[in-house]
């Protein structure tokens, strides 16, 4: 994990508009063995290469704000498909000494529910992007991103949370304060639990068994469109083999109303609470 | 999900429509037709996207759509559907409720490159307004007869993680898909399908995969399946996940005329005046 935060560094400079012989291409990204560019619609375009970090560049009027929001989501995701680490689509929060990750499709809820969990003294580990490390089995490591807490406006009021400046001017998303966000330490990965809304009727956690893992993890998974072209079928399966060995999982249905949200949230705390 | 499709073809078939003509039917249609079972799940086909689709958008180009304004990720949506068109060469059936549009520089909203055909569903104005004051909940018939009606128009789809949508006035909508020349049209009646589901279905296929040889049995049980009352006693089992909160159920009456026992005369005279010439082009009688 040292070696991956060593590759975060992040400066303003000059951006090529293409690479050399990319493995994966579209109108926005190209991927290489070693590299990594992102060229937004905007005017603002990122170039990673393993062992030289992150050079960004932006037209006039691009603020900080935008290039944070795209550093720590898709770019952060590159860099660590690039040096062989996994990073999942989930949230997590940090307790008793370990990590409590969330996934599930986009609009499951996964911010708002490690935001809802914050405010009842956990620490916000992930808000988007969860690092996990493959090499080390057991446990597995997991690297908080230490990114701020992000929530669309209706989730701010399901939280009580007040809303901090906006994600980017324009967009409904805005940044939480005052959330505790853990240090970007590598922390074990104690659970990654999926969440649902209705699948099995009433409200409830439940262990996804062995047999379903490997199918679930690969749902978590941030931006494979970037791993499969930089390792193949093969390896990609055994990396994600491996890893579903190694995590406990489990299913939180909820009903996901407003009315049955702080009981759903209460659900889940006692069952952190309960593994701490 | 895409409609499944085994069949040989290439590029992207729209199945086009303003909302509330008859799309998702046809959608049915179409995955029962090519199901490999000759079957399909209600509950799970509701969960198929559209063109519009944010997880579609993300799985083509590896950015999130919650991060980029509405305009930024509309100038994207060509590109996204030329990586689509590439990624499935053996062709891919889409929903899409947005008027086609030139961006500029970016070319047509829906490339002619990456297009095999659009399929156009068009249904009577009168009752597409009556349809979607239900499935909007409101139920107020001046607020859907001016919808049908403002060249702005727009669905704002985040809150249903769908990029927007831009559909226009029902006559825009109409002409910017069969006037342009650039993508194959078919445009079928939605009252046609309602009298023979059969036949045009079998005009659909024929017209997006001339290859097939197309199977009266499996057209025979496509319909079957595909019944407003199956779809109806289906969606009492389980409601509809593309139900909108406010709506009592997806699959209301999907009768044609329902329009008589909801509109006012003044109501129906609007969308006359201002959409007679199309709908006279599709055999809609215009009452005075």
């Amino acid at each position: 994990m040292a070696r991956l935060i060593g590759e975060l560094a992040l400066s303003e400079g000059d951006v090529p508009d293409r690479l050399d012989a990319p493995l994966a291409a579209t109108p926005v990204h190209q991927i290489g063995a070693e590299a990594f560019l992102l060229s937004l619609p905007m005017g603002l375009a990122f170039h990673y290469r393993r062992g030289a970090g992150t050079v960004f560049r932006r037209w006039p009027g691009v603020g900080d704000d935008a290039v944070a929001l795209f550093f720590e989501g898709t770019v952060l995701g590159a860099i660590a498909w690039l040096n062989g680490f996994v990073p999942l689509r989930a949230s997590a929060v940090l307790h008793g000494g370990k990590v409590h990750a969330f996934a599930g499709s986009a609009g499951a809820g996964k911010s708002t529910l490690a935001v809802a969990l914050a405010r009842r003294g956990m620490a916000l580990c992930a808000d988007e992007v969860l690092i996990l490390d493959p090499e080390d089995p057991a446990p597995i490591v997991a690297l908080p991103g230490g990114d701020r807490a992000k929530l669309r406006g209706a989730a701010l009021a399901l939280t009580g949370c007040d809303a901090g400046p906006a994600v980017r001017p324009g967009i409904d998303k805005f940044h939480v304060p005052d959330v505790p966000v853990a240090p970007r330490v590598p922390l074990p990965l104690d659970r990654l639990y999926f969440l649902e809304s209705g699948a099995q009727g009433a409200p409830g956690i439940a262990a996804i068994p062995p047999s379903d893992r490997l199918e679930r993890l690969a749902s978590a998974w941030y931006r494979p469109q970037l791993f499969y072209p930089l390792v193949g079928p093969d390896h990609a399966f055994e990396t994600a083999t491996r890893l579903a060995g190694a995590i406990p999982m489990a299913r939180f249905d909820r009903a996901r109303t407003p009315a049955t949200f702080a009981d759903e949230v209460d659900m889940i705390a006692a069952h952190i609470h309960a593994r701490a | 999900m895409p409609v499944p499709d085994t069949a040989p073809g290439g590029g992207i078939d729209w199945i086009v429509s303003y909302p509330k003509s008859g799309n998702t039917w046809m959608r049915l249609l179409l995955t029962a037709y090519f199901a490999d079972d000759g079957c399909y799940d209600l509950a799970a086909e509701v969960t198929a996207r559209g063109a519009s689709s944010y997880r579609l958008f993300e799985d083509a180009l590896g950015i999130s759509c919650d991060d980029l304004l509405p305009r930024e990720a509309r100038i994207l949506q060509p590109a996204m559907y030329r990586v689509l068109a590439a990624r499935y060469p053996e062709g891919l059936w889409l929903k899409v409720h947005d008027r086609q549009a030139m961006l500029g520089e970016a070319g047509w909203l829906f490339p002619p490159e990456s297009s095999g055909s659009a399929i156009h569903i068009i249904r009577d104005p009168r009752d597409v307004a009556v349809s979607n004051a239900f499935h909007d909940g409101h139920r107020d018939m001046d607020r859907a007869v001016a919808k049908l009606c403002r060249a702005d128009t727009m669905l704002v789809g985040h809150a249903e993680q769908q990029l927007d949508q831009h559909l226009g006035d029902w006559s825009g909508h109409a002409r910017s898909w069969v006037d342009q020349r650039d993508v194959p049209v078919l445009t079928v009646r939605y009252e046609d399908m309602l009298a023979d589901a059969a036949a045009v279905l079998m005009r659909v296929i024929g017209f997006a995969r001339p290859q097939v040889a197309i199977d009266p049995e499996r057209i025979a049980h496509a319909v079957a399946l595909s019944r407003f009352d199956a779809l109806q006693a289906a969606e009492d089992q389980r409601r509809f996940a593309e139900t909108p909160d406010g709506a009592a159920r997806f699959f209301r009456r999907g009768e044609a005329g329902d329009w008589r026992r909801h509109l006012s005369a003044a109501q129906a005279g609007r969308l006359c005046l201002q959409h007679g010439d199309v709908m006279r082009r599709f055999g809609y009688a215009v009452e005075a």
